[in-house]
């Protein structure tokens, strides 16, 4: 084993579908607002790796978990006063939030007595997790010193599949070496969802352009648009990527800002709308938009956008969608350039 | 000693390690990291692995896996 010093793990959850404006990078280079000494944009990374520098000389050699989609403001107060433990970072929210994310039930000398995964708001609060309509939830954060990074070394992997969050921290509680710092308001910010994500970067009127042209003078809201030439009038509330594909061709994939790639079936709506009765093709079970083939190459940037445009009507005013010569969210970033 | 924007190289991680989805991602991870590491808002000492995993539930067993070696 190589000796860990300290050690810094970004990590992903998922595939994130709901990302697809970033898949070619990863979250992890999202771009914020700020800019870096050198007028650069600033990335989740740097901010990260900016924000952990008062801490960085409090806590003891392990590693230090994170994902890459969450930036904590630490300031210097937070100190880790019990050496040989494991410390994890919440937040306290609204008890509704409980049930999306992992949840701490904590005592009162700041330890984790039990966490759960997602559970329903029933189960929480059977169990004691939420106290005056709050609970601790999770926020991805986890620090593990040296001495239990080399108990970990003996566990032994079944099929090879361990989840941090799942297996570890269970293990870490059950132990009872589990310690919770709660963060103050303000410090914390989750670049979860393409909404989440608009609110943080948003312009006035609420936009975000990137490697964009924009040429039209109504200025539409909610929209996030990327290597687009906009020249015409685009709807409010939605996502728009134009991707240059390999045989040079482009085409634009739309979403609403609202849509659930991931969603499968019958709950799979496009712009709010079902799409059963618009496809020619049958949606099974595990179809989900991420698959479904929907959007049309073209041969300019310019086509490619009219082409997205064309399903946005076609779909919000309930029109057929022919099934030829169409492409899937999925296979687009598998092809593009 | 070599200094940063992110202070003094002691201040530093040793060692940092960044999940990727995909090819796609762990080239553009590795352009962006020697980036920083040119500009130094990286110490050149800090280690940096990029690791391809397919789902969220591999990262602890690429962690471990990576602890033993």
């Amino acid at each position: 084993m190589c000796m860990v010093k300290k050690c810094y793990i970004s990590h992903l959850l998922e595939n994130h579908k709901e990302h697809f404006t970033i898949f070619k990078k990863g979250k992890l280079w999202i771009t914020t607002k700020e800019k870096l000494k050198n007028g650069e944009d600033k990335t989740i990374f740097d901010e990260i790796l900016q924000n952990t520098k008062p801490i960085l000389n409090k806590i003891q050699e392990g590693i230090f978990i994170c994902c890459s989609d969450v930036v904590i403001k630490f300031n210097k107060e937070i100190d880790f006063k019990e050496k040989d433990r494991v410390y994890v970072f919440s937040n306290l929210v609204d008890k509704e939030f409980g049930t999306r994310h992992g949840a701490f039930k904590i005592s009162s000398n700041n330890k984790v007595t039990k966490v759960f995964q997602k559970e329903s708001l029933y189960t929480l609060e059977k169990n004691g997790f939420i106290k005056n309509g709050k609970i601790n939830i999770d926020t991805g954060m986890m620090l593990i010193p040296n001495n239990i990074i080399k108990k970990l070394k003996n566990i032994r992997i079944k099929n090879k599949k361990i989840g941090i969050y799942e297996d570890l921290t269970p293990i870490f509680c059950n132990k009872n070496i589990l310690n919770v710092i709660t963060l103050k308001k303000a410090t914390f910010t989750h670049y979860g969802s393409s909404k989440e994500i608009l609110n943080i970067k948003c312009d006035k009127n609420n936009n975000y352009f990137e490697n964009c042209e924009y040429n039209f003078p109504k200025i539409p809201k909610n929209v996030m648009a990327f290597n687009t030439n906009i020249d015409r009038k685009i709807p409010d509330n939605v996502i728009i990527y134009t991707a240059k594909l390999k045989q040079d061709k482009f085409i634009t994939i739309i979403v609403g800002i609202d849509d659930n790639i991931k969603a499968k079936g019958k709950e799979i709506k496009l712009f709010n709308k079902s799409l059963i009765e618009n496809l020619e093709v049958k949606i099974n079970s595990n179809l989900s938009l991420w698959k479904l083939k929907i959007y049309k190459p073209a041969k300019t940037k310019k086509e490619a956008l009219e082409n997205a445009l064309e399903l946005y009507y076609l779909t919000k005013f309930n029109q057929k969608i022919d099934s030829e010569n169409r492409l899937s969210i999925e296979e687009i970033l598998k092809k593009e350039k | 000693m070599q200094k940063n924007i992110y202070g003094k190289m002691e201040n530093n991680w040793d060692i940092i390690i960044i999940t990727v989805n995909n090819y796609k991602q762990k080239e553009f991870a590795k352009k962006e990291i020697l980036k920083r590491k040119k500009l130094k808002y990286i110490c050149k000492d800090t280690k940096v692995i990029i690791r391809v995993v397919k789902k969220g539930f591999e990262t602890g067993s690429a962690l471990i896996n990576l602890l033993k070696k």
